[in-house]
Order: structure tokens, then sequence, then C-alpha cells
């Protein structure tokens, strides 16, 4: 059972702020009054009896409980990979590590890691040319082996989240802030019992970029960052427009900001926003294939797909199609004549025709069963040569 | 690998112009390795490719020369100090000394301008890894540098981050101890190349695919 007050409390402040599972009653409270069986030391997995979602409860020694967050590190993602299992690193295809080193070549790239695992795991550990690796939050334990290669870290949230046990990936993620193990975490004020801690410019950064750019209603928007990536970006623009860094690349994995759940309705339009500054600036934005930041999206119910015909509203979709199978009417000349396809004679090839042509490419080049009938008489008559005249060993 | 008969074509002139001493030095094994090395690159396809270790040019030349009978782009870059010392120290360790070890950049330019094509030479060691070349990338590279200690292994380590197709190496062979054990510590702690070719003394590692079930990219709906 939820054996104290701060237990249930903690439970009911992660799980149910807006739900009220009761009926309304008159008053200016509600009294809940749950018993269940005294669970013995350990952690335990349960359903919780309010909501009927499982949840995660530590019984500790002293009789102490915490419920609602687990220990065990993983994504509170939809992504089925992410929720099963969260490897830091998955092989992405050569064809496109070929074609992202080509595009970072001679480029000062900066790489930001969210945790996500649709993406978090195509991270580029082992190629050149990135100058920087930032992280965020209690991430740290995810990429542990790798903790060397980042130069700076954002913790962006209150003290009394920081210090929090029990964090979403972090057993003690207030023990590993006070080590120090980044050169630099960014964090609201600089904190004497965090090392490495640094201020965050945030009015600097405000008045730079966003200043009286977005007038609203009598006056103007001061500030506009609705999660860590939006500070990240906001720095990165920061330092080139005042000529820190030159920044000219930014590589982002591990970021979804999935729309099936709340928090991420809440973030993503913010990001999106500082995106568009950062291309604006000229700094390009990398994202991997099937990311679905900076990509329209179906909502299906459950789950979000990346869809194409959204990234040209109005030509592309609706579609004829759509509106037929919707039952709805159409109009005159019901041709579609002005779909957008891919305009191969841009210099930089669209992302889905360059994945086709290096594919097939790849295909053609590598098929050794093309010749197999033709080049193995011609090495074989080659190695003969060779043995008769004692060159070869 | 899908062995390109082109190669062997051009390894037939290598080997004519060498018994007409027009091509100056030596062609190891009498070409066979060249035949690996060049079918490695052309299943790379376009884009540059180094090697560290050139002497004579024979392999950076054989390179350049296949990607321009397939029509391949790309540039051919070598990194060679020709450095006396690290190659006596080399020649002293080997088991098999061959005979001709003293190569030059002027015999380097000497036999690319006999056949045409063009090698950028580097003319450095190849670890620490050339400041001029930090920000390249290539799609094949093949080590023969210094064969001795950590050296191949500390060139794949330069090069693993840099290529992303094909790394061929020369001398996987008993002779070359120090190549095998590099080698076989790339193979043991470096989860994103497999061994993917290995004939007579040359053998070649590629940039490991996705497994089958995550090699799909995901579907983007075009409704």
């Amino acid at each position: 059972m939820f054996a104290s007050a701060a237990a249930l409390r903690s439970h009911k402040g992660s799980k149910h702020q807006q739900a009220n599972p009761i009926a309304p009653q008159a008053g200016d409270h509600i009294d809940l009054n749950i018993r269940l069986p005294m669970y013995p030391e350990g952690e335990h997995d349960l359903i919780c009896p309010v909501c009927a979602n499982p949840t995660h409860m530590q019984v500790y020694k002293d009789g102490h409980v915490e419920v609602g967050q687990k220990s065990t590190k993983r994504p509170s993602s939809s992504n089925v990979l992410a929720r099963n299992v969260y490897p830091y690193h998955i092989r992405e295809h050569p064809i496109i590590i070929r074609e992202r080193m080509k595009q970072r070549q001679g480029k000062k790239t900066v790489v930001m890691l969210g945790t996500h695992g649709r993406s978090g795991p195509l991270a580029p550990w082992n190629e050149s040319g990135i100058d920087e690796w930032w992280g965020l939050n209690d991430s740290n334990v995810i990429f542990n082996e790798r903790m060397h290669l980042f130069t700076r870290w954002f913790q962006l949230h209150h003290r009394w989240r920081f210090t929090r046990r029990q964090t979403r990936y972090d057993n003690d993620h207030w023990k590993w802030l006070q080590k120090g193990e980044v050169p630099k975490i960014y964090m609201q004020r600089e904190f004497a019992d965090v090392p490495n801690s640094v201020k965050y410019p945030l009015r600097e950064v405000s008045e730079l970029l966003i200043g009286d750019k977005l007038p609203r209603g009598a006056g103007y928007v001061h500030q506009y960052y609705a999660s860590t990536f939006s500070y990240m970006l906001g720095l990165v623009l920061y330092e080139k427009l005042t000529g820190v860094n030159d920044w000219e690349r930014i590589e982002i994995y591990g970021c979804e900001l999935e729309q099936v759940e709340t928090e991420y309705f809440q973030q993503r339009p913010g990001m999106e926003w500082w995106l568009g500054q950062c291309a604006a600036h000229g700094i390009e934005v990398y994202f991997p294939h099937d990311t679905f930041i900076a990509f329209a999206q179906n909502v299906i119910p459950g789950r979000i797909e990346n869809y194409l015909g959204y990234m040209t509203y109005g030509y592309d979709s609706p579609s004829k199609a759509e509106a037929m199978a919707r039952g709805e009417q159409l109009g005159e000349d019901p041709i579609e004549e002005n779909l957008v396809g891919t305009w191969e004679d841009l210099p930089y090839k669209s992302f889905i025709s360059a994945v086709n042509k290096n594919i097939a490419d790849f295909v053609v080049r590598t098929n050794w069963t093309d010749d197999f009938e033709k080049t193995v008489p011609l090495l074989n008559e080659f190695l003969e040569t060779g043995e008769k005249d004692g060159q070869h060993n | 690998m899908k062995i390109y008969p082109e190669a062997f074509e051009i390894v037939k002139k290598f080997n004519k112009a060498l018994q007409d001493k027009e091509f100056e030095g030596r062609v190891a094994d009498k070409g066979i390795n060249l035949i690996f090395l060049m079918s490695m690159v052309a299943n790379a396809g376009d884009g540059d490719h180094i090697e560290i270790g050139t002497l004579f040019g024979a392999s950076a030349i054989a390179v350049a020369l296949i990607k321009k009978e397939l029509g391949l782009g790309g540039d051919v870059y070598a990194i060679d100090p020709y450095d006396e010392e690290t190659r006596s120290r080399n020649v002293k360790m080997m088991a098999d000394v061959p005979e001709l070890l003293s190569g030059s950049p002027q015999a380097l330019k000497k036999n690319a301008d006999l056949f045409g094509v063009k090698i950028k030479l580097i003319q450095k060691q190849s670890d620490p890894w050339p400041e001029e070349l930090k920000d390249n990338v290539f799609v094949s590279a093949y080590i023969d540098g210094d064969h001795l200690h950590d050296m191949p292994y500390r060139d794949f380590t330069n090069l693993s981050e840099r290529v992303s197709d094909y790394i061929g190496f020369d001398n996987y062979e008993e002779g070359y101890p120090d190549v095998l054990g590099g080698v076989s510590k790339i193979l043991r702690e470096n989860e994103d190349w497999v061994l993917f070719y290995k004939n007579a003394s040359f053998l070649a590692l590629r940039r490991r695919l996705p497994p089958r079930a995550d090699a799909e990219m995901a579907p983007i709906t075009a409704q």
C-alpha cells in the first residue's frame, strides 16, 4: 500500500494531476482512503488502485516507500524499442553515415543528444568532424561509456527537481552533478556545490534572439523556451552571433517530442521555432532519416507517423484519394496535376531520393554474383600464372 | 566481395611497365593484392580514397586507375613520410625483406605521370593524424604503413571515424604479427566493422550493415 502520505502525494502528482478519479464532492478537498496489502522490502511493480495504470513501488528497510518512479533506466517513451531496451548505439546504414559525413565535412558541428529510443541510438559516436557533444538532464547514465566526449551539459530545472533521487534514468542525479564530470554544466544559476555549473545567459540570449521580434497583443514576448533543447539551440545561436563560436551545423539525435504525450505537445512548438531561427541564421540542422521533429505527421489513435503529404499541404494533401476515402465531394477538374515531386536539378538531393539512389547504387556496385562466372576463372588464371613464376607466397 | 574484371587489365599494365622498366620501384606479389584492393575501392563507389604507406605508389595509382576506368568520382590521397629511419626499422624486423623499399616522392610522381593519374601526397606520419586532412572523409582506405607494434591498429583508429565504407590491410600474414594482432584487436573490440574479405595477404573490413530487421527505413507515408 502507499505507506505514507508523501508516497501517495508523489504518485498522485506524477500520475493524477488532471484526473479526478471520484465523483465531485462539496468542499475544497477530496479524501482518498485506499487499503492495499503491505509489501515486503524491495521493488514491486503494481497496478495503481486509482487509475489502474502500472506503477512502481520501492519499499526500503526502514519502511519508507517511494512510488511512481522506477530505478531501472529507461526512457518514458511510447516507442516500442525504447520501452523495452535502450541500447546506446544502433548501427546506422553505411550509406547514411557516408552522406552525413560528407554533409558535415568542414563545418563546425555540435551534436545534441536526447534520450528517445527512436533516434538516440543512431548517434554518430564513431565519426569525425564533430566539434562538441552536448547532453542534458540525467541522460549521463545512458551514455555512460561515452561521457568523455561531452563538452557541455544542460540542467535547467529548479534545484528541488535536480536534487531529487530516482529521476527518470538515474538513481542519484544530484550526486552526479556534484562530480563535475562534464567541463560545463549550464544551469539557472551557478551553484557552489555543482563544480562546473555555469549560469545560462537567459537574458542575453533572449534579448539578442527574441528581442522585439515577437510582438504580441500590447507588447512583446520575452521568452520562448518550451524545452531544454530550446535553451541549447538558443545558446548555439547566441554564440554564433556574438562571435564566440562560428557554429555551422547542429545534429540532433534522440529528440522526438512525439506528440502522443502531453509534455511533448507543450514542448515541440517552441523547439521548432528555435530550429527555424537556426536555419535563418545559416546553421543547418540535421536529423536522422525518420525523426519526427521538423517533419509533418499524421495522427493515428495512440501514435503518430511521419506524413510526407503534409510537407506540401494543399499540393499533395488532402489528396483526391483521401477525399474519396472519406466520401467527400469532389469539385470540378478532379485531376490532380499540381503534385510536388522532388526537384532533381537541385545540387542537394531530396532525402528520400538520396536514400533510394544510394541503396540502388550500393546493390549494383557490390553484387558479386553478377560477374562471378567471369571473374573466378580470371582470378584462377592469375593465381596459377603467379605460382608458375614463383611470385605469390 | 565483387571482383572487378577491369582490375586484372590494370595489373597487367603494371606488370608490363615493370618488365619494360618504365615503372620505378616494385609492385608487391606481382600485383595480386592490387586486384582485391581495386575491387574494394570499386565496391565503395564515388568518393575519396586514402592510403597510408605509399612507397613507389603502385597501390595508389592502381586505385586512381580503377576509379578512372569505372568513372567513379573522388580523389586519391596518400600519406607517407618517406622517412628512412621508420622504413629501415620496419625492414630490420621483417622476416622476408623486400629488396626495394627506397621509394621517394619523386618516384611516386614519375610513376603517377606514367599512368596519367594524380595522387595527393601528404608527406607526414600517419599518427598523429595530419592536420591538413582533419576534416576530410573517405569512402575507402588502405593501410600499408608502419607494420610494427600498435601502428596498424592506430592507423585503423585514425581512419575508422573518417571512412564510411571499406578499410583494407596489406600484409595480413604470419610474417607481420603486429598486423595480425592489430586486426584481431579491431574485430574483437570494434562493433562497427566486420571482416569482409580476405585473399592472399589482402584483407578488407567493411562498415557493418544494420541487422536486416532494422535495415529498412521507417516508412514515410505519401498517401
